[in-house]
């Protein structure tokens, strides 16, 4: 039996313990799925959910034409469309190493361009398809001031660009196509974007910024951004006027010439980006987590925000929805689905034992909570206010589960002082 | 000077008159500026580039290829005037009086008033003032079609070289 110490008049003394409180959703190392943390609170976001429908099992690219109205890609060695994103019709077999999608203005017809190996698939809004050659020889591409420019498919140092008459004017002459050997210390281009009024070269170790206005005798290499990690190709995207990719060592922006990392819980734990796409909103980029395996990541660039989402995604597409491709399925990110957040280890600032008393959720709905002190967990089906708890530990692991908005999530322990 | 504006033998560039050699040394001439003229317009191109950060592109061969087109261009006109011209100017061949022959029409039945419209039109015709004059000033033809009128055209052509 244990004896409680006694002081002089015989009395049980007992460690004094301060109440402390904490706050969940601004732990560093928590994981939210499916939902984002803002200053308003913990506010649920997408989820996917499967769909049917017939999706090709090799999709080598996949994008969606906002002037048509399709979700396009090339797969298994051919084009396909699709009017819904989750349901695809290949046709035109052809050869292509390096396919990409492009949409072009005619005047008041839109039309997508397939790029392959020695044509380009024309797709317009009539549902027309015809082929046409292409001497372009490019990896990847994109418009600008009327020219097509993109990364050589045999040469990654070399950027070229079409002539005047647009993507399919490969003519080599002063005012028509050319190209540009970037220097080599930043290494091959992986990707290249429309930025504003310049051309952004994604390189495997850095950022090339290239200007081209009017006649090619006006272009010009601006500057040259070393980049320490690694850029991971596929990854560009442009968001409310911000154009973010993944390195090696997280989520960054280029910005006003410089390459910018963006804080986020989640950087220690996504990682192998490979697909992207964006909305007007959400930046998105699949790869893996160390907490989920497969995952989608996704940032808010509004409210500054980073969540993943439980998804398998080689390539995206996003469109009116958004679509996940994986291994012939196909998932669409959809809102009102359920979220978990799962807050980091947690000790209240003391490495000794502690007793959590309670765990607090300010919302709208029924939650379910799950709290681990490392030795044993307790789960709560319809957790809601004020859970009594009174678990001793350490650390202790708090997760909650919903569908509802959450106000307010905060944590509540009796800490003895470490003297 | 070396003259390459048109193909010639040593043979024929011995027999040429002076006006002949006049007109090729102009001709030369202006084709050497335009080279001359087509690779500074490179070297300042070249420069650009640098400036740029383009040096390594597929410009600096497609602007020299763009040059040279209308650098041709040029030559080949100064060199069909140039042989248009020697061949107004060409000798006869058996040495006869051949001072008639200089490329606008010698009528000494036509009026003082249209011998100098004649030979006044010819002259205007060729467009470096420089040449024009010297021409003009060796023609002994005129001298003696256009008689005292010889003299106020000099004073118009002058003018007009001015």
């Amino acid at each position: 039996m244990k004896i409680s110490p006694a002081n002089a008049f015989g009395k049980t003394v007992f460690p004094h313990t301060a109440r402390v409180s904490a706050d969940l959703l601004r732990l560093g190392d928590s994981i939210p799925v499916n939902c984002k943390i803002t200053r308003e609170g913990l506010i649920p976001t997408l989820s996917p959910r499967s769909s049917g429908g017939s999706v090709p099992e090799d999709i080598k690219c996949v994008s969606y034409a906002v002037g048509i109205d399709r979700y396009m890609a090339f797969a298994d060695g051919k084009d396909a469309v699709s009017f819904n994103g989750f349901a695809y019709s290949g046709f035109l077999n052809r050869s292509a190493r390096s396919p990409f999608i492009i949409e072009r203005r005619l005047g008041e017809a839109v039309q997508t361009l397939t790029f392959g190996d020695g044509s380009v698939a024309v797709y317009n809004k009539d549902d027309e398809l015809k082929t046409e050659p292409y001497a372009g020889n490019l990896a990847c591409g994109a418009f600008h001031c009327g020219r097509l420019f993109g990364a050589d498919l045999d040469d990654g140092y070399k950027l070229r660009w079409s002539g005047e008459g647009g993507a399919l004017d490969w003519e080599e002459k002063i005012n028509g196509a050319g190209w540009v050997l970037l220097c080599p210390e930043l290494g091959e281009i992986l990707n290249v974007a429309e930025f504003g009024e310049k051309i952004i070269a994604l390189r495997r170790r850095g950022v090339s910024v290239i200007t081209a206005h009017g006649s090619p005798e006006n272009f010009k290499v601006e500057s040259e951004v070393c980049s320490y990690s690694e850029l991971c190709k596929d990854t560009v995207q442009i968001v409310r006027g911000r154009l973010f990719f993944f390195r090696k060592s997280g989520l960054c922006e280029y910005s006003d010439g410089k390459i910018l990392s963006i804080a986020n819980g989640l950087a220690e734990d996504f990682f192998s980006p490979a697909c992207s796409a964006a909305t007007d909103e959400y930046y998105f980029a699949g790869g893996n987590s160390m907490a989920l395996g497969d995952a989608v990541f996704a940032y808010d660039a509004a409210d500054d925000c980073a969540f993943l989402m439980n998804a398998s995604a080689e390539k995206i597409a996003a469109g009116r929805s958004v679509f996940c491709y994986a291994d012939g399925k196909c998932c669409e990110l959809v809102p009102d689905g359920e979220f978990t957040f799962s807050c980091g280890n947690i000790n209240f600032g003391s490495h000794g034992k502690k007793t959590l008393k309670s765990v607090i959720i300010d919302g709208g709905g029924d939650y379910s909570l799950t709290v681990t002190n490392g030795v044993f967990a307790r789960s709560f089906n319809a957790a809601k206010g004020k859970t009594r708890l009174n678990m001793c530990g350490r650390s202790f692991k708090i997760t909650v589960s919903g569908s509802k908005r959450i106000n307010s999530f905060t944590a509540e322990a009796e800490v003895a002082d470490d003297v | 000077m070396t003259f390459d504006i048109i193909v010639l033998t040593d043979e024929e560039l011995r027999k040429m008159t002076a006006v002949q050699m006049q007109l090729l040394r102009t001709a030369q001439k202006k084709k050497n500026e335009l080279k001359h003229k087509l690779e500074l317009d490179m070297d300042l191109f070249k420069k650009l580039l640098l400036t740029d950060n383009m040096q390594d592109s597929s410009l600096e061969a497609q602007k020299r290829a763009e040059l040279e087109e209308e650098y041709l261009y040029q030559v080949g006109i100064i060199a069909e005037q140039l042989e248009y011209a020697l061949e107004v100017n060409e000798p006869f061949p058996d040495g006869g009086d051949s001072s008639e022959d200089v490329g606008y029409i010698v009528d000494y039945g036509l009026s003082y008033t249209d011998r100098y419209i004649i030979v006044r039109n010819y002259y205007l015709s060729i467009a470096d003032p420089a040449e024009r004059m010297a021409l003009y000033g060796k023609d002994d033809v005129a001298r003696r079609y256009l008689g005292s009128y010889y003299n106020t055209l000099y004073d118009v052509l002058y003018t007009y070289s001015q």
